[in-house]
């Protein structure tokens, strides 16, 4: 067991080191060129002054040259934080005021971005840039320090390393409800003990042809990355703008014969509606798996009835567990389309506990608090003491200092045994396997400075979209909702832009005096439906 | 400059009355910029078939047909013929 993410891939070069690692498009890596690039650039980081635990932000899509980087900041004893290019500058900023890295390693495609923020970094802050081209950024803004061309000036040999498997490996950032992001910060022992549990539960092996699908700030990636890279597998990683159209993410999987497909409910909602799945498709797949958020259960029935040859298995957990405490395996296409898919048993070194208000367990059968404890239980939010305090508790057993996590979820155990997971017990939401806080959402209506009054409110939808965002807004100017979701483009990533406008004179309120959410969500109940 | 016909600027309506997105001009690269993602990708194949009267063949369909107002319209023109 090696324990360091780094070395799966190196344990792979060493043996299989012209087996295709990655492939993206007419791009290819082997687990060679993998391993001998990586090092190279961990030795350009440790020369640009990067020490141990020293963060260093990815401004890059997912693809072979982020991979490379992801492990070249790993053997440099770094930190790696992925940064969602495609959210607004804003809120960039605020992930890299609050990580304060000392480099950010870009690709050309993402030096816009790049441009955008970096002059509003403090300049006693300012990161340094490296760029995974092999071409300098040089802009008024950007300055790289070195580029891939530099790598190949430097020795392939391995970086002496320092790093502990409770070391940090990553920093996460999710939807802050008071529209900070929060960092969840993943050690090294965190993410090994799934991508072990998975490579084993799953049986993947080098035969394995493996999608990469979510993108790099969103925890599941990790473990089509790790996952694939660990059993020396190929990681196929599918274009982003196969997103848009469910008939691209089709041919996808029939084009790269993947025997392994990690989606999204949204992605498999959306293409069993265009019935773009023909019967016994997919001849190569044997595992289709699923996390995020629920899936619908016609949409998997409709799955299963399509693909009796595949394996289908949900994951449930949040980043903050990493990656999945619990699985579900389906044993066979449900034939009530009513009964919800249940998030199942505990992965090995997990535990989930069903309590009551004061953490004591509640009978089975009924529904109480989900929480969470074991090995993939994360280290902390980044610097951030009082939300770490909120949610990583004391277990209450005094024989051991061992933390559970509450995760906000509700969930019950079934008479089967099995877990079931109820929604939230707060306002957070998941749209297309987003986690979003609408506190964040409405906090970033509120900054427009365009509304005298706003409130968001979260409808699920039953269908593809999941939860639906909707906005109730009081404007004294009749301000168009085009207009306040341009503006509010500005702030927010699309995916928590809300999709449901609904302008009031005044919003209604309880009798206490607070905005009557319940009633802002039946209003918009039948415009969701329609 | 592109021209605006009567089908692009129907279809503009669509985006700015039903999807609540703003297209700053007929050039804009619906797709770089991120204004069709894939909610916005589902509701507006749904408005443009409500609207014209044709059925979207999925199989079909190619992300470039959805790059800017100018080939949206095209793709309207071709379908609905």
């Amino acid at each position: 067991m090696t324990h360091l993410l780094q070395r799966y891939a190196t344990s792979q070069a060493a043996t299989r080191p012209d087996a295709l690692a990655i492939i993206a498009g007419k791009q290819t890596l082997t687990y060679g060129q993998l391993e001998d690039q990586s090092n190279r650039l961990a030795h350009l980081i440790l020369q640009s002054g990067c020490q141990r635990g020293d963060r260093v932000c990815l401004f890059m899509d997912k693809s072979p040259a982020a991979v490379i980087a992801m492990h070249g900041i790993m053997k440099a004893d770094c930190v790696y934080v992925p940064i969602d290019v495609t959210s607004p500058p804003p809120r960039m900023l605020r992930i890299i005021t609050s990580c304060r890295p000392q480099l950010i390693l870009a690709d050309y495609k993402s030096v816009k971005p790049l441009d955008a923020v970096l002059p509003e970094v403090p300049a006693d802050q300012r990161p340094m840039v490296g760029c995974m081209d092999a071409k300098a950024i040089r802009t008024e803004a950007c300055q790289s320090i070195f580029d891939a061309s530099d790598m190949q000036h430097m020795e392939a040999t391995a970086v002496e390393s320092n790093l502990s498997p409770e070391d940090p490996a990553h920093i996460l950032f999710t939807s802050g409800s008071t529209g900070t992001p929060k960092g969840v910060v993943l050690s090294h022992r965190n993410v090994t003990h799934f991508v072990d549990w998975g490579r084993e539960y799953f049986g993947i092996t080098c035969d394995d042809r493996i999608s990469g699908h979510p993108p790099l700030h969103f925890d599941l990636s990790t473990f089509d990355i790790y996952g694939s890279l660990s059993a020396g597998a190929q990681l196929h990683m599918v274009p982003a703008m196969a997103n848009l159209l469910p008939n691209l993410l089709t041919k996808f999987i029939r084009d790269a014969e993947l025997t392994q497909w990690l989606s999204v409910p949204s992605a498999l909602t959306l293409m069993a509606r265009s019935e773009t799945v023909s019967e016994n498709d997919f001849p190569s797949l044997r595992r289709l798996l699923w996390g995020g958020e629920v899936l619908p259960t016609p949409t998997l029935i409709h799955w299963m009835n399509r693909l009796p040859h595949v394996q289908f298995t949900n994951l449930y957990g949040p980043t903050e567990t990493t990656i999945a405490s619990s699985y579900y395996t389906v044993p066979a296409s449900p034939t009530d389309s009513r009964h919800p898919i249940p998030i199942g048993q505990p992965c090995d070194g997990e535990n989930l506990f069903v309590l009551d208000s004061n953490l004591n367990p509640v009978p089975q059968g009924t529904q109480g608090d989900l929480y969470i404890s074991g090995q993939g239980l994360s280290l902390e939010y980044w610097e951030d003491p009082e939300k770490s305090a909120e949610v990583f508790l004391a277990s209450g057993d005094s024989s051991s200092n061992e933390k559970i996590y509450r995760t906000g979820d509700l969930a019950y155990v079934g008479d089967d045994g099995l877990f079931y997971f109820m929604g939230r017990n707060d306002s957070q939401i998941k749209s297309r396997g987003y986690r979003i806080e609408l506190g964040e959402v409405e906090t970033a209506m509120n900054a427009l400075g365009m509304l005298k009054d706003c409130a968001v409110v979260g409808v699920p939808t039953g269908g593809f979209e999941g939860t639906a965002i909707c906005c109730a807004f009081v404007s004294e100017t009749d301000v168009p909702p085009e207009s306040l979701r341009s503006n509010a483009s500005k702030l927010l990533p699309s995916y928590m832009l809300p999709t449901r406008w609904q302008s009031f004179s005044s919003l209604p309120k309880t009798g206490n005096g607070k905005t009557d959410r319940q009633r802002l969500m039946e209003l918009f109940e039948s415009e969701v439906a329609s | 400059m592109q021209t605006e016909t009567s089908l692009i600027v129907e279809i503009r309506s669509i985006f700015s009355t039903q999807l609540s997105i703003e297209i700053p001009t007929l050039e804009t690269d619906l797709l770089d910029t991120g204004l069709i993602d894939s909610l916005t990708m589902v509701d507006l194949l749904a408005h443009l078939e409500t609207s014209y009267g044709f059925t979207v063949v999925m199989e079909d369909l190619d992300i470039e047909f959805f790059r800017t107002l100018k080939s949206i319209a095209e793709y309207v023109d071709r379908s609905r013929s």
